[in-house]
């Protein structure tokens, strides 16, 4: 997962599957195996909340990723064009950060 | 392979040891966690913590009490066990066994000391600012920052371990 291609949900999930299943592991099997079940909606309340807060934070962070990615493929088809049309402007537009979004207006 | 499955039952021998005593031990057992834990976030706040028996690390000076629970096992055996899942493909023999176990413990250790005080950081600091989340209560904001921490922390470890493995690696694992 590079800044040079863009993320797919499913890379970004299975990316974190390790991390997820760890986490879920140690908050939910192991206290699931010892029981923790059997004390009712609590457990149950909680075990929401920790299943889907995990989830939720992967899709964000595949929604970063997929901004970021794609800010940075405009960035370098910009520059593709630039070094077509006038390539003496690309040095000038270093100082911009995401060189030849400008130039292509 | 046999090697393999011996880190891999050692790995969980350990994480139910680090359960097991977590469970049985008292906020002064815990003193190997909660003391660094507590000069950490102090560190990063300025806050004085004083160890207090059978209380955990106290701030008498913000009402705060970093107690057993806050201990962050849950974490470091997490950490613990996807580490090893990790750096399982470098085990060849006993010896990198030895190193692959005591390096994932050391390691998920020092970022159990780092996330826990982040947590704990931002739970002075949500605790000295109850309106950054009106819509829930308090108990919900702590149990949601601490499932936030906790889980990004162990993404980052992941990533980073990923990352050593491709700089130290590069040619054996190309994904």
């Amino acid at each position: 997962m590079t800044g040079a291609t863009r993320p797919t949900l499913a890379e970004t999930f299975r990316r974190a599957a390790l991390p997820l299943g760890s986490y879920y592991t140690i908050t939910l099997a192991l206290p699931m195996a010892n029981g923790a079940a059997q004390s009712g909606s609590g457990f149950v309340h909680h075990a929401v909340v920790v299943i889907v807060v995990p989830l939720l934070l992967i899709a964000l962070a595949y929604m970063v990723l997929k901004v970021r990615s794609a800010g940075l493929q405009a960035c370098r088809a910009g520059r593709r064009s630039i070094v077509v049309i006038d390539p003496a402007h690309t040095a000038c537009t270093s100082q911009l950060g995401c060189r030849g979004m400008l130039q292509d207006e | 392979m046999k090697t393999k499955l011996c880190v891999l039952a050692v790995a969980a021998v350990v994480i139910w040891g680090m359960k097991r005593h977590y469970s049985d031990a008292r906020a002064d057992d815990l003193w190997w966690i909660l003391a660094p834990t507590a000069r950490a976030v102090g560190a990063l706040t300025g806050t004085v913590f004083v160890a207090v028996p059978s209380e955990g690390q106290v701030s008498h000076e913000r009402l705060f009490v970093i107690e057993k629970s806050c201990a962050g096992i849950n974490f470091l055996a997490a950490a613990f066990g996807m580490l090893v899942l990790t750096l399982l493909h470098r085990v060849r023999s006993g010896l990198s066994g030895a190193f692959v176990l005591g390096g994932s413990l050391l390691a998920s250790y020092a970022a159990a000391l780092v996330v826990n005080a982040t947590r704990i950081t931002l739970a002075i600091w949500l605790a000295d600012h109850p309106s950054a989340l009106p819509a829930l209560t308090s108990a919900e904001v702590h149990r949601v920052e601490g499932i936030v921490v906790y889980f990004a922390g162990l993404v980052l470890l992941c990533e980073l371990a990923r990352l050593v493995e491709r700089r130290t690696c590069p040619v054996e694992r190309t994904s």
